[in-house]
């Protein structure tokens, strides 16, 4: 029990991932977004339905959380081991506006905190829309 | 402190103690050891004690280390497992694909979908963009209807489910379709 107790310790390590995540936007499907020629159709063909709509779909939102680094902490106690994993979340949207035609006119991808849930409103707020893009 | 006993020195460590012959074994925190011993040994048994003590906490010591790492390896090797990563992103699986098989760009008509598929859950430009919410029924095949994608109890099936993006031409005919997993 002492040795079990003089010979334990923790081991705190940040370990990159492959990305994790649900509905990402790829950086494939970013570039082929092009303002003035993108049409409303072809965004939501390439990625599916948007998580928010506004001002009938003037704008449009795609948002989601990926992670490309966990936490591994490891407890060892003499000769027993264990540990565990945790993937540490980003969360991020794109936001895009089309003109009356349906013509992608600018486009940004955002970070967002967690409890800022409304992508628009964030675009809306920060009004830089080459914050990410 | 409990009596000193040379099996004590050679099978574990703890602190022990002979009135006669005092001998102490202890550890800090990292492992190194710590060895006294007092009258009534002698050189040659020190040496053997001290000697046998590094041998024990050398091993100890690697043992310990072995298992964080093995640990960590693990917990690693969980993490890389279970890290998957979907896109937003047109579903490209063949099978799913030919179960939508009536949707032909170019001949089939909005009256003949509204007819198969219903209503629309969402549409987009007056009607030219829509899309329907379909589901994986528990038998494996895909429908429209939520209710078709329930469990024999009663409950939501909690199978697969898409959004089917249509895109109409002016003619009314299809034009475009796309199908996506639903991601919530």
């Amino acid at each position: 029990m002492l040795a079990a107790v003089s010979l334990s310790g923790c081991v705190i390590l940040p370990v990159p991932t492959p990305p994790i995540g649900h509905g990402l936007v790829s950086e494939d499907a970013l570039k082929s977004i092009k303002p003035g020629t993108t049409t409303r159709a072809d965004v939501l063909l390439a990625l599916g339905e948007p998580t928010e709509r506004e001002e009938s779909d003037r704008f449009l939102a795609y948002d989601w959380k990926e992670s490309h680094v966990s936490i591994v902490v490891a407890v060892a106690a003499g000769p027993y081991g264990a540990a565990g994993g945790a993937p540490i979340w980003s969360y991020r949207c794109l936001a895009l506006e089309f003109d009356p035609e349906g013509t992608v006119t600018r486009f940004a991808r955002l970070r967002r905190n967690k409890a800022e849930t409304n992508c628009l409103a964030a675009w809306h707020e920060k009004g830089d829309p080459s914050d990410e893009q | 402190m409990a009596p000193c006993r040379q099996r004590d020195v050679k099978t574990r460590f703890r602190h022990c103690a002979d009135h006669d012959r005092t001998l102490a074994i202890g550890h800090d925190f990292l492992g190194r050891k710590e060895v006294r011993q007092g009258a009534g040994f002698g050189a040659a048994e020190e040496r053997r004690v001290i000697a046998t003590a590094r041998i024990l906490t050398a091993s100890r010591l690697q043992r310990g280390r072995s298992a964080v790492a093995r640990a960590v390896r693990s917990a690693a090797c969980a993490l890389l497992v279970a890290a998957c990563a979907s896109y937003a992103e047109p579903v490209k699986n063949a099978d799913t694909l030919q179960e939508l098989g009536f949707l032909q760009p170019g001949i089939t008509a909005r009256d003949e979908i509204v007819a198969r598929l219903g209503t629309p859950s969402q549409n987009y430009e007056n009607g030219r963009i829509v899309s329907y919410d379909v589901y994986r029924t528990p038998e494996g095949r895909l429908t429209v209807t939520p209710a078709a994608g329930k469990g024999a109890t009663g409950e939501i099936f909690r199978g697969h489910r898409y959004t089917l993006i249509l895109v109409f031409a002016s003619d009314g005919t299809l034009d475009r379709e796309n199908l996506f997993d639903k991601h919530e």
